[in-house]
């Protein structure tokens, strides 16, 4: 018998609402100032590189302390 | 970060999310950080989801981060949303008008793609005694053919594990989720020695990505 899908554990939200979805630069948010404001973008990329790097290592443990903590399946 | 981003107390607009402009301003109640009103700006035909909250660093805490998700989860729950990342505070509304100009023709082919839709996960793993199992490959792509068959569009995420066999997100019409959850029943059966997390559904984060930039270094948050 299907069932639906589950709501979420921190570690699934936390793995998609750290650096997907909109993300604007701080600088965009809170100083523009003048001429700035010219050299604002949007660009859509695969991959945020920057946001990855300074979370990968951070995400990678809570991740894993959350399989850890999930119980294991009989043999 | 520099000190004009530090916790200081100025008032500013959070946003949880994107609409599609509803045809009157919104309030969706007193639920938004220091329990202040969650409403709808506007900006041609998006309305911002927004709530008046401090502009500062939001630190990563779990009360925080739900209070985020519930509001996005419960603003899902009528409107399509594109999901905002958490922490996105704005200083004032000319800046988030600002910004969501720079944005606004990426944000307009990511609500048409995303539109009635919701995004599901799905992540496959090897018990804990049976990390060596060689049948990885062909558990992975059977999940990941049937799955497909079930989705707007699929993508594959990290995996982050030796026990990952497969971690994945899909994009699926709010009207076949049960379908979706059906495939997933077989597979599960198919599977039964293997640990399956299904989850869901949660806002598409995984297919928006949509990063408006200033050209200034230094804080990507």
């Amino acid at each position: 018998m299907a069932h639906g899908p589950d709501s979420s554990s921190l570690a699934e939200v936390l793995d998609r609402i750290l650096d997907k979805g909109v993300v604007v630069d701080v600088w965009a948010r809170v100083s523009l100032v003048g001429i700035e404001i010219l050299t604002v973008e949007a660009r859509v990329v695969v991959a945020s590189v920057d946001t990855y790097l300074h979370y990968a290592e951070e995400m990678t443990k809570i991740e894993q302390a959350a399989i850890g903590a999930a119980p294991g399946v009989p043999a | 970060m520099s000190e004009d981003t530090g916790n200081n107390k100025e008032r500013g607009i959070y946003v949880y999310c994107m609409i599609k402009a509803p045809a009157q301003k919104k309030s969706f109640g007193n639920m938004g950080f220091g329990g202040e009103d969650v409403y709808t700006l506007e900006y041609r035909d998006f309305a911002p989801v927004v709530s008046t909250a401090a502009v500062k660093n939001y630190e990563v805490n779990d009360d925080e981060v739900e209070l985020h998700r519930k509001v996005v989860e419960h603003v899902m729950k009528e409107h399509d949303v594109i999901p905002v990342a958490y922490g996105m505070a704005f200083k004032n509304k000319k800046l988030l008008l600002f910004a969501m100009s720079a944005g606004y023709k990426a944000m307009r082919k990511a609500m048409s793609e995303v539109t009635n839709k919701v995004e599901l996960g799905v992540k496959v793993l090897l018990p804990k005694e049976d990390a060596s199992w060689d049948g990885k490959e062909k558990c992975k792509s059977d999940f990941m053919e049937a799955l497909k068959n079930k989705s707007a569009q699929s993508k594959e995420l990290k995996l982050f594990s030796d026990r990952l066999v497969m971690n994945a997100a899909f994009l699926v019409d709010r009207d076949k989720i049960e379908d979706f959850s059906d495939e997933m029943g077989k597979l599960e059966n198919k599977y039964a020695n293997l640990k399956i997390q299904y989850s869901g559904p949660w806002p598409p984060y995984n297919f928006v990505d949509i990063q408006i930039l200033s050209k200034r270094k230094g804080g990507f948050r």
